[in-house]
């Protein structure tokens, strides 16, 4: 029996959706999660690792491809202000013509 | 070569170790997901109820636990976070898709173990031993359950028992096991 006094049979009901009570108690307790932990071994049909990781690595591309975006947008931006056609206003009139 | 001798390593830290590392290292989170998919799966289909869909939140319990990384800071023990998320995940999807029935759990498509074909000659012969030293009501749903990859409902029909029954069984089963093969640990 656990410290907690929860037993097995209890936990069963949990895990086949007959106790939901117990769902703040599990959520919070080590020995609980250390039982059920040992009782969903091998359920899983596949491993995650490849998957998971791959998504991480795409997200992590993304990111480094958003910001280099970003920093390819901020510098036609700043390049437009200094070298676009606005930027010839200011210039004085009738010089072209001297 | 090299790599195995870092997924020793790795096998070798702590959870706490695993996370702080997980950052900037992901074999270290590599490591975190094998040692708990099992658990994180299983949390999430005790609530979705589907075995694809459990899979599919599991997987992204742990994406979203990686970007959670830098926010963790081990008020709670690792697999109660991963439990958190996972949880948390598959109710918000409940809650999303309603067809999701909660009355009967699905059978799960079983993996059959092939940790057997990674182990050396003795450790197998040693295991085989402490396997038939066994006895046969603890063995038998061990057996079906570790080598011929029958799920806990399928192996209460096969033996004739009920499914609290085979569960106990198997979980005994494996401590004695366990204990009988901690020289190898």
């Amino acid at each position: 029996m656990r410290d907690c006094r929860t037993s097995d049979e209890r936990l069963f009901d949990f895990v086949d959706g007959v106790e939901p009570s117990l769902e703040d108690h599990v959520a919070g307790c080590d020995e609980c999660q250390e039982f059920l932990a040992e009782l969903w071994i091998g359920e899983l049909p596949t491993d995650l690792r490849e998957p998971v990781l791959r998504q991480i690595r795409f997200d992590e591309f993304l990111r480094e491809v958003g910001s280099l975006t970003a920093d390819v947008a901020g510098a036609m931006g700043r390049a437009l202000l200094e070298y676009g056609p606005g930027a010839d206003n200011d210039e004085p009139e009738g010089d072209d013509e001297e | 070569m090299g790599q195995k001798k870092q997924h020793v390593e790795y096998a070798e830290l702590s959870d706490e170790e695993l996370v702080a590392a997980s950052a900037a290292d992901l074999d270290a989170f590599g490591e975190l997901i094998r040692r708990h998919q099992d658990f994180v799966y299983g949390a999430a289909l005790r609530i979705v109820r589907n075995p694809v869909v459990a899979q599919d939140l599991a997987q992204e319990a742990f994406v979203r636990a990686h970007r959670a990384l830098p926010g963790f800071r081990g008020q709670a023990q690792v697999r109660s976070w991963l439990y958190r998320i996972a949880t948390n995940l598959a109710l918000n999807t409940v809650q999303r898709r309603k067809e999701y029935p909660a009355e009967t759990l699905p059978e799960t498509p079983s993996r059959s173990d092939p940790a057997s074909d990674a182990v050396n000659e003795a450790l197998r012969e040693d295991l085989e031993e402490a396997i038939a030293e066994l006895p046969d009501k603890l063995k038998r749903p061990l057996v079906l359950r570790e080598f011929d990859g029958l799920s806990y409902q399928e192996i209460a029909d096969a033996l004739g028992l009920p499914i609290n029954t085979v569960r106990t069984r198997i979980l005994r089963g494996r401590r004695a096991l366990r204990e009988r093969m901690e020289a190898w640990r």
